[in-house]
């Protein structure tokens, strides 16, 4: 059994190594870049079969069925019949016997997806949309109604830019101006939210460099 | 003569005239005086002579060769030149013609249009009247176009126009006075048959013809008009011209006298005179007799024939026509002088004297074919324009069919018959090889058996292969009935079959072989053509035995100017798609590259330097933002020792931001004492969570498992996050060791998620986020719900904070710095501020500098751009 300080500095090196190698890609598309690149996907897959297998298939599948009771083995059935219809699937010649799995999938969970939606995100953020103009609420009246009319205004424009349909005329297909401009006004929100989007990937990449940079002079350090 | 246009029908009609003779208009001398003008000018769809001379055909060339080039340009342009010019378009268009069927057929066709002339429908009226104002030119020219082949030239003068045109005249003259009688003298007989509008037409090329004479006599200097007229039809060939007055119509007469006068009184000055006129005129004499070019068609061995001088003691036989027996047919068309012309003894070659010799019937027999032939020419008008020798192929098939078993004649008995057309060299075989009319003839070829028809040829200027069929035809002479096929030395022997094969040999076609051997081919003789009088011979077919050089058909292609442009177009169009394409300049990559090493260079600096450094320059946040102190409201106002979920749903890419982002506030969530159920949607989470709590929690009073349970992957998405909404200890049952954590009294409390206290969801993703405010919010029954998350994910989840749906929010390295000053706990995210903050900034100004060079850039491209619009 290795010790924990061997363990640090095993560890310590190849996340030093991985981490240069990465960096790597600086200088353009090299092979230690893809080393690495081909590393990680190796294992983040194989742990995640190893998690699959020894938090999931095994303590929820083939252990009731071989040691739980015949009422858990027969509805385990179910969900074993299913995994076996999936593993068709990797086959295009037996690819249909995998369909009524999918199926069953793709069903439960659209219908789990589209039930959260509704009552998670559409109808509470509608009526959040609505409570911002409630001169009931709380706070500044002022600062609710400016914020309520830019979330609205947002709102609006930016499906108006989504909206491509017009009437024709003689000239030709065009939309009216009022659209337009609405559409306008939406291309700018979306501009921002985009801009905002980019912001926070970059806050989020420069604190993992952060981190690695903090990583590698620790590790440097270490030795000293 | 001076044609004008009449101003009502447009027809052109002589200048002498008062009214026109189509539709009796009368015609303004205005206009005569203008039309002076018009008679230069060329009847519309006639060809110019420029036509002729540039014509890309071949055979129109070699058709034309002999007629020479335009009068030079020095001289002056007089109307007979135009009319020069009018006539060669004629001999253009007989050319033409003439391309368009074989040569020797050609004149077989000139025989019957001229035989058909008077026969004209009613349709082409006009033309032939118009040529007929004109006849009287056109027949002396036309005399002189049917001799092509001429080789003497003789200068056409007063004193230089050759015997026969001098005899034609003076018959021409004496033909004139009494058609004229006769013609005043019998005007009833005409109306009765005559009908008036010709009536009427006669008159009026009587009266012009009146006129035209003293018009003639006072233009002697200048040629006569030779327009091309012939095109109409009538071509002055000696056939028309010696028509017996009791058969020609008196209209016809009167041209007859027309060009009798015009041949008498027009002198054919040299000046006025085109050189091919010049040469055809004097080549006339010569090809009197012989009007068909058959130097063309005649096979070589057949010209090594016609070299010889022959001739045939038959009046009228071409000089040239001894080649070939089927040539006979054209000798027969050509036509004949009226007093023929005897060729003297001293030409005759011996051969054809012993012909003459041998058998003075022959003479006659042959006269009586050429006269058969004229006949049967003169009778094609009335089978409906076929040629002869098509109805003779008629007759042959009809008369093989009906002759196959009847009583045919053999060539012997045809050649005592009187059909004496068989040469002497076949009359001489018939003495040695007896001929057997039980047995079938074999069949000679035609051209062969023909080309000797007027006397021996020396065998050894005979090909191998005429030689053989000399051999062969001598057989139908001998009067013998030896069949020929027993008496050839090379002829095929039966072969000796086995008698096995004999017997296997069906009895039905030993028969009918036999019968078509004795019956069919033996006893058909042939009737006519050059062959009459044989028997044996296969009945002509189309494309059998065809004599004739294939037509010619030139391969020159024209392409014309617009065509040439087009093809040279796509010609380039082809070569650019060969092209290469011009390859980038790789500076701009390089440039590319070098900018992005710097940039990678000043963040890594901007974030190492603070980092390496050690020393915090930058000052902490100086307000807490709501959502913060609404995340650390909710953890305080946590019960002691409450269960607590918490979520670790993030990637390992994204762990050092979140464990700055999440430390403060799970540090403070331990503080408060909760017990802390933990679980990962993702399959990385359970680790993650184990690699956070050991590296951030440290310096809390982290109890381990005791305070927390890692219940490990939660499976199933949505679906799951659902499940374990609903019924968490039957999704999750065991946590991450095996233990049975919902029997320990960390979670032996809580049955449903609305038991948690609290739901923490650390992550980095807003799809993941979305999915847990979605699935458990509902069910969480009031119990708030914060979130930790990454920078990227905050602007697709702070609507839910907004929304009230997640009661605190902790977001990125800000808000765990943040979180942090309000806990007064420096940790990961006080330490990475000054770089974080360094970085941010390096940041910025890279963005603004970039924006600033990229509108200068944008300006200094758009200048030149306007300068060039100006």
């Amino acid at each position: 059994m290795l010790s924990s300080s061997t363990l640090n500095l095993i560890t310590g090196s190849l996340s030093f190594i991985f981490t240069l190698m990465i960096l790597s890609y600086l200088i353009g598309d090299n092979p230690l870049f893809r080393l690495a690149i081909y590393i990680f996907v190796g294992i983040s897959a194989g742990y995640a079969a190893s998690v699959a297998w020894q938090h999931v298939l095994l303590p929820k599948l083939f252990e009731p069925l071989l040691f739980g009771t015949m009422q858990q083995r027969l509805l385990l059935l179910v969900p074993l019949l299913l995994g076996i219809l999936m593993i068709t699937r990797l086959s295009p010649n037996s690819n249909r016997f995998g369909d009524p799995a999918m199926a069953f999938l793709v069903g439960t969970g659209a219908a789990v997806a589209i039930l959260g939606a509704v009552f998670g995100t559409i109808i509470p953020q509608t009526r959040a949309s609505i409570d911002l103009f409630d001169s009931s609420a709380s706070g500044n009246l002022l600062e609710h109604l400016l914020e309520g009319t830019i979330f609205l205004a947002g709102t609006i424009s930016t499906l108006v830019y989504f909206q491509f349909s017009s009437r024709t005329s003689s000239v030709g297909s065009k939309r009216g101006k009022f659209v337009m401009g609405l559409g306008w006004l939406g291309k700018i929100f979306i501009a921002i939210t985009f801009g905002v989007l980019f912001a926070g990937v970059f806050a989020a990449a420069l604190t993992a460099l952060i981190e690695r940079v903090f990583s590698v002079w620790i590790f440097i350090t270490s030795f000293f | 003569m001076i044609e004008i246009q009449c101003p009502n029908c447009g027809e052109y009609v002589s200048d002498e005239l008062d009214s026109c003779p189509f539709c009796y208009a009368s015609l303004d001398r205005q206009d005569k005086d203008s039309g002076d003008d018009e008679k230069l000018t060329q009847p519309e769809g006639e060809p110019v002579i420029d036509d002729v001379a540039d014509g890309g055909d071949d055979e129109k060339e070699s058709s034309l060769e002999d007629i020479p080039a335009a009068p030079a340009g020095n001289q002056p342009v007089s109307s007979s030149e135009k009319e020069v010019t009018d006539w060669l378009s004629g001999l253009e268009q007989t050319a033409n013609e003439e391309d368009k069927a074989p040569a020797w057929l050609s004149n077989i066709k000139d025989l019957v249009k001229k035989d058909k002339q008077p026969e004209t429908s009613e349709g082409d009226e006009n033309d032939w009247l118009d040529s007929l104002r004109d006849g009287s030119e056109e027949k002396t020219l036309d005399l002189t176009e049917e001799a092509p082949d001429s080789a003497s030239e003789e200068p056409i003068s007063q004193e230089g126009i050759p015997e026969w045109m001098k005899k034609l005249q003076e018959d021409v003259d004496s033909r004139n006075a009494p058609s004229k009688l006769v013609q005043a003298s019998q005007p009833a007989e005409e109306n009765s048959e005559t009908p008036d509008w010709l009536l009427r037409l006669k008159a009026e090329t009587q009266a012009y013809a009146a006129a035209q004479d003293n018009s003639l006599s006072a233009r002697e200097e200048e040629t006569p008009d030779l327009t091309g007229k012939e095109n109409t039809g009538i071509s002055g060939s000696p056939d028309v011209s010696i028509q017996p007055d009791g058969e020609a119509p008196d209209w016809t007469k009167n041209l007859q006298a027309e060009s009798g006068k015009f041949a008498a009184e027009d002198d054919f000055s040299d000046e006025g005179i085109p050189d091919s006129l010049r040469k055809i005129q004097a080549e006339e004499p010569a090809s009197e007799e012989s009007a068909i070019p058959v130097e063309d068609e005649t096979p070589d061995w057949m010209k090594d024939i016609q070299d010889e001088p022959l001739l045939s003691k038959v009046d009228g036989a071409p000089a040239g026509s001894s080649s070939t027996g089927w040539l006979s047919d054209f000798r027969e068309d050509t036509p004949v002088s009226e007093e023929g012309n005897a060729v003297p003894a001293e030409e005759i070659p011996d051969w054809l004297k012993d012909v003459g010799s041998e058998s003075s019937s022959t003479t006659a027999e042959v006269n009586q074919s050429a006269s058969d032939a004229n006949t049967a020419t003169e009778e094609l008008t009335s089978n409906g324009g076929e040629p002869d020798w098509l109805i003779n192929l008629k007759a042959e098939g009809e008369a093989s069919q009906q002759e196959a078993g009847g009583q045919l004649k053999t060539p012997l008995e045809a050649h005592q018959d009187g059909l004496e057309l068989v040469p002497g060299w076949l009359q001489d075989s018939d003495k040695s090889e007896p001929l057997s009319s039980e047995k079938p003839v074999q069949v000679q070829d035609q051209q062969g058996s023909s080309s000797d028809g007027s006397g021996t040829l020396p065998s050894g200027d005979l090909p191998d292969w005429l030689s053989a069929m000399k051999s062969d035809a001598e057989a139908p002479e001998t009067g013998n009935k030896v069949p020929l096929v027993e008496q050839r030395s090379d002829a095929i022997q039966p072969a000796d079959l086995p008698s096995w094969v004999q017997a296997m040999q069906p009895a039905e076609a030993i028969v009918a072989d036999a019968e078509v051997l004795t019956n069919d081919l033996s006893q058909i003789t042939e009737n006519d053509g050059p062959l009459a009088g044989l028997s044996g011979v296969l009945p002509a077919s189309p494309g059998f035995g065809n004599p004739q050089k294939p037509l010619s058909f030139s391969v020159k292609l024209r392409v014309t100017e617009d065509q040439q442009q087009r093809a040279s177009q796509l010609d380039n169009i082809l070569a650019d798609e060969n092209k290469a394409k011009p390859v980038i300049s790789t500076s701009r990559n390089i440039k590319n590259q070098v900018l992005r090493w710097v940039i990678s260079l000043l963040v890594i600096l901007s974030v190492a330097v603070p980092a390496f450094s050690g020393f915090q320059k930058t000052p902490g946040l100086s307000t807490t933002p709501p959502e913060i102190l609404a995340t650390s409201q909710v953890i305080f106002g946590l019960p002691h020792a409450s269960p607590v979920l918490l979520v670790f749903d993030y990637e390992p890419a994204y762990s050092g931001e979140l464990e700055a982002t999440a430390a403060p506030l799970v540090s403070n969530l331990f503080l408060t004492g909760a017990r802390v159920a933990i679980l990962s949607t993702s399959p990385t989470g359970p680790a993650l969570a184990e690699y956070f709590l050991k590296n951030t929690q440290g310096q809390v009073a982290f109890q381990g498992n005791q305070q927390s349970t890692n219940l490990g992957y939660l499976a199933g998405g949505a679906s799951g996050v659902l499940s374990f909404a609903t019924n968490p200890s039957q999704t999750l049952p065991n946590a991450l060791d095996g233990s049975q954590p919902w029997q320990t009294p960390l979670l032996q409390d809580v049955h449903t998620l609305a038991d948690f206290a609290a739901v923490i969801i650390l992550t980095d993703n807003s799809d993941t986020a979305r999915i847990w405010v979605e699935q458990a919010g509902p069910l969480l029954g009031g119990k708030p719900m914060l979130m930790a998350i990454s920078a990227q994910a905050e602007p697709m989840i702070r609507p839910y904070y907004e929304s009230n749906q997640i009661k605190g929010l902790v977001t990125g390295l800000s808000g765990g710095k943040a979180y942090e000053q309000a806990l007064q706990l420096p940790g990961l995210a006080a330490r990475y501020w000054d770089s974080f903050s360094m970085g941010l900034f390096i940041a910025e100004l890279i963005i603004i500098l970039a924006s600033l060079w990229s509108i200068f850039s944008l300006l200094r491209d758009h200048k030149p751009a306007q300068k060039e619009e100006e």
